[in-house]
Order: structure tokens, then C-alpha cells, then sequence
């Protein structure tokens, strides 16, 4: 097996200590910690996950064990950041997944966490985080009942609020 | 200078304003100065933080004081990875919309969020909900018309017509002094240091300085100014506004402490009104209540009184709503002009409704 990594449609952008991707088909945001990060960068669909697990003593300075690679690329999958139709793919057994996250909660109780591969999701961006205004169209276009109550940029003095009718509709109010 | 006042047990605004200055100072530079007081004091500041858009600055200034593995800071860790995340996103969005916008032959010029995050050592640590582009009048219509097509969702955009607080300048200035940066592989007009400087004060006048940000971006942008920088186009334009963004500049200078004077002022000129810092600090460790429309307010006494309390505009914003000078006369009658306004405005609806219903 042979796994390789997906590369279409995502951004993905490297920290200090970790790796950050977004998957622009799923909306979804993971960081990946240092273990994980590298591992997913010898995902090139020609690095078996024997000779992973070696680049990955090498770069860490540690002795990590065959079940890490295994854990890692599991955690990887089911994140969508690995090709389902990587060359000579193999599926993992059902049996074999369970005993991977067994091994991973024990790992973690025993404070092994730090050189454990770790895909995390992280909450999508939501876009009105941090807009300070909506144009009276933006504000008009916005859902009946869920009226950003932002300040309308072009109704100087302005808000986006729900109107006073029976559909709530949003419009910018003094 | 403000001090920033120690313990845990802060509950008023202006301490918390002031604990919020003390740990911002600094956070825009590639490396910030290490934290000067214990992190415990910190915690309660978080909430105001997240709120406020300014959690990845304080993560940074954190992190660089070795406190990056504490577990009480991995919510402002999690602001920073989000808000990084969503900046390169955005620069994607961004650059199909300039590319539509080129096609129909509009040249938008672009301020504030994301051009203020290219001062940032890292483009997540400035985040910016929106794309601020400003547009002519002439082009106004057809700019809007290409980023509303039915079915598509692009990014958000905050259109503007005309050029806001810079409409003192003439247009064709504006676009001359612009500068070219390219976003992800897409060129776009940005406005010039000058004028992007001036902006970001009366912009954040205008909303009261009520995120901590938008006084980072006036302080990042300060410390950035190349010798080329001119002072006498910045001051060009109406005299009231320049009075505006002088005293923007200088509340920057003091709030954040910075260590060199940048502003070829007078001493004189570098008093700021007496009630000023006191009120951006207020502001700033006061959370964020949603205003309701004051039509539901007056139907009862208890949502008046609440209602009067939240919307009494904060000094800095009825002082550019009435025109009126950043000086140390006493704000109050500023602030009841300002209310007599909205009052007119909300008598003026209230009666143009009644006649529609009547009629």
C-alpha cells in the first residue's frame, strides 16, 4: 500500500508546528500536528509506510512504532486528505481500525500525545467574523430573521436590523 | 501611556480596556515584546478578545512570550489558526472578484482588512470578515450588478460607492497616487500609504474606536511608513477631518506607547482631549450588545430605559456625526445632538409609516 495524498482543492499552509488545510470541496479546516504533517507530506504515492516510518525517526529524533504510520494514515482518510484511488490502495479492515483507535485513546491516556499524529477539524471561518459593515443590497439579501446587525456603509448612521413587520425581513435602520 | 491595572478581579470596563491595550502593545511585529505581567491576568480578557477580532494578536504576543503550550490560551490559539485559515480563502474569493470586476471594466481601489493584514508578519493575524472596495459613482451600479449574479456565491464583498471618508479628495487623485499589488495572481488598486492611513483614522472614528484592531492597524501602519511618506498630502483635504485623523495618530501613539515619535506635530498638537482614552478604553473591555430596532424599544418603559442605556452613542462616534472638533469640550451636549438626530430620523419613519398604513 502505498498511500498518496490529495492535492486537488485544498490550501494548505505551514506553521511553526503544525500544518494548516483547508478542503475547499468540503468546507472543512484540519490542522495537522508535526507528526501528522509529515507523514502526510510522504504520501506521494511511491513511499511505502515502512520506509514513512523510517523519514519519520529521522526527522523527529525518535523511535516511533509501525502503529503510528498506521494510526496517522487512518486519521488522514478520514479527513479526506488522502486519495481513495491511490495505487495499490488497500482497505483497512474494520477489525484493524478498531484496534488502531484503541491504541490511540491508550496512547493519549499514557501522555504519549505530543508524537501522536493528530488531524484535528477546526471550526470553518465564518465570513462575518470581523466585517464591520453591510450595504443596504447585503443587508436586503440577508435571510428574514437572522439580520447581521451590522452598520449599514452606505446609510450613514444606519444598522441591519429585522423590520418591525410580521416577515422580519432585514433592512438598514436607524 | 495607559497602565494597565493588575489582578484578577477586574470587572470594569476601563481596566479591562486598559489590560487589552497593555497586552495588544507591540502584537503587530514579527517579534513582539515578551508579556511583562503574569498570563493568570489575563484569562478574563479572553471573551472581550474573540469578540473583538483581536484574539490572534493577542495570541502571538502570547506565544512569543513562551506561553503557547498553556491550556488556557487555546482558545486564542484556535482565533489564530481560524482567522489564518480564512485569510488564504479569502484571498482566493478575492481575486474571482477582481477578476469579474475587470471584466466588466470596473477598477475598484481596496482599503482597510485585507490591505491593513499585509502589515501583519502573517496574513491570519489581522482577520477581516469582508473585502473593502470602493468604486466611482458611475461605476457604482454596474460593479454591484457583476457581484450579484443569481446562483453564484462569492465572496463578501462591502462595495462602497464613492470613497467614504476620503470624498474630500478628488477621485482622479485618488487612483493617480493608487499602488498595484497583486493577490493571488489578480492585480488590484490599492489606495496610497497616505491615503490608506487617513482612511483607517476616520474609518475608526467614524465607529467609534470600538475594536482594539483598528487602532493596531493605525499604529502597525506608523511604524511602517517609509522616509517617503507625505505628511502634507496626508493633512491635505477638509480640515476637519485632518484634525480627525491627527488626533486618530496620536491616540495610537499614547495607547500603544509606541517607542518612537513618528508624527512631525508640535507638542501642542499632540494633546489628545482629556475624556478620549478614557473613552476607547470603555469601549473596548465593554462587550458587544446587539442594538433592537427602537420601534420594538418604545413599546415598553423597561426596553426604553435598557434601550437608552445601549444606544447613547459613545463620545468619539456622536463627535463625528455632529462634525464637531476632537477638543476638551465637554462631550455631553455633542452626544445629545447626536441623539437629537436619530430622534428626528426615527419620528420622520415612524410618521412615513403610519401614512403608508393609513393610506
Amino acid at each position: 500500500m502505498f498511500p498518496q495524498k490529495r492535492e486537488e482543492e485544498l490550501i494548505v499552509h505551514e506553521l511553526a508546528e503544525e500544518t494548516l488545510i483547508y478542503d475547499l470541496k468540503r468546507h472543512r479546516a484540519y490542522c495537522l500536528n508535526r507528526t501528522a504533517a509529515i507523514i502526510w507530506r510522504y504520501c506521494d504515492g511511491q513511499t511505502p509506510p515502512a520506509r514513512m516510518k523510517d523519514l519519520l525517526n529521522r526527522e523527529l529524533g525518535k523511535d516511533i512504532e509501525d502503529w503510528v504510520i498506521q494510526l496517522a494514515l487512518l486519521r488522514l482518510e478520514r479527513a479526506h486528505l488522502l486519495r481513495r484511488d491511490g495505487p495499490g490502495r488497500q482497505a483497512m479492515t474494520p477489525a484493524r481500525r478498531h484496534l488502531l483507535k484503541k491504541v490511540g485513546k491508550l496512547a493519549v491516556a499514557a501522555s504519549l500525545s505530543t508524537l501522536l499524529p493528530s488531524v484535528r477539524a477546526i471550526v470553518a471561518p465564518t465570513a462575518a467574523q470581523a466585517t464591520t459593515g453591510v450595504t443596504r443590497d447585503q443587508c436586503r439579501d440577508s435571510p428574514p430573521g437572522q439580520c447581521p446587525n451590522l452598520p449599514c456603509t452606505d446609510r450613514p448612521g444606519r444598522r441591519c436590523l429585522p423590520s418591525g413587520g410580521r416577515n422580519r425581513r432585514c433592512d438598514c435602520r436607524l | 501611556m495607559v497602565k494597565g491595572t493588575t489582578g484578577k478581579g477586574i470587572t470594569d470596563p476601563s481596566s479591562l480596556g486598559a489590560r487589552i491595550a497593555s497586552l495588544l502593545r507591540g502584537s503587530w511585529r514579527a517579534s513582539p515584546p515578551p508579556l511583562d505581567f503574569p498570563l493568570d491576568d489575563l484569562e478574563i480578557l479572553f471573551p472581550l478578545l474573540l469578540k473583538s477580532g483581536a484574539a490572534p494578536l493577542a495570541w502571538w504576543r502570547i506565544a512569543h512570550s513562551g506561553y503557547h503550550s498553556f491550556p488556557s490560551v487555546a482558545q486564542l490559539h484556535q482565533a489564530y489558526r481560524l482567522s489564518t485559515i480564512q485569510a488564504l480563502v479569502q484571498e482566493r474569493q478575492l481575486a474571482e472578484v477582481l477578476r469579474r470586476l475587470a471584466q466588466n471594466n470596473v477598477t475598484p481601489l481596496m482599503g482597510k482588512g485585507l490591505v491593513a493584514a499585509r502589515l501583519y508578519p502573517e496574513p491570519g493575524l489581522r482577520p477581516s470578515g469582508d473585502f473593502d472596495l470602493y468604486v466611482p459613482d458611475e461605476q457604482y451600479e454596474i460593479a454591484r450588478a457583476t457581484l450579484r449574479i443569481p446562483g453564484t456565491v462569492l465572496a463578501p464583498v462591502d462595495l462602497h460607492r464613492g470613497f467614504a471618508e476620503l470624498d474630500d479628495r478628488p477621485p482622479e487623485l485618488l487612483y493617480r497616487r493608487a499602488q498595484t499589488i497583486t493577490i493571488d495572481g489578480q492585480e488590484v488598486r490599492v489606495f496610497s500609504p497616505e491615503d490608506h492611513l487617513r482612511l483607517l483614522c476616520l474609518h475608526m472614528l467614524r465607529h467609534g474606536a470600538v475594536r482594539p484592531l483598528w487602532l493596531c492597524d493605525i499604529a502597525a501602519t506608523l511604524e511602517s511608513l517609509s522616509k517617503t511618506f507625505d505628511w502634507d498630502y496626508f493633512s491635505s483635504g477638509s480640515t476637519r477631518r485632518t484634525q480627525w485623523a491627527w488626533c486618530a495618530l496620536v491616540l495610537a501613539q499614547k495607547v500603544f506607547d509606541l517607542a518612537r515619535d513618528y508624527l512631525p506635530l508640535s507638542d501642542q498638537m499632540k494633546t489628545l482631549p482629556r475624556w478620549i482614552i478614557p473613552a476607547v478604553l470603555r469601549e473596548w473591555g465593554t462587550p458587544y450588545h446587539p442594538r433592537i430596532p427602537t420601534e420594538y424599544a418604545i413599546r415598553s418603559p423597561r426596553m426604553i430605559l435598557k434601550e437608552i442605556r445601549h444606544k447613547w452613542p459613545n463620545p468619539i462616534e456622536a463627535t463625528v456625526t455632529v462634525n464637531a472638533r476632537f477638543d476638551n469640550f465637554p462631550r455631553f451636549p455633542i452626544q445629545l445632538a447626536d441623539c437629537a438626530v436619530r430622534a428626528v430620523h426615527l419620528i420622520r419613519r415612524v410618521l412615513r409609516a403610519t401614512a403608508t398604513h393609513t393610506l
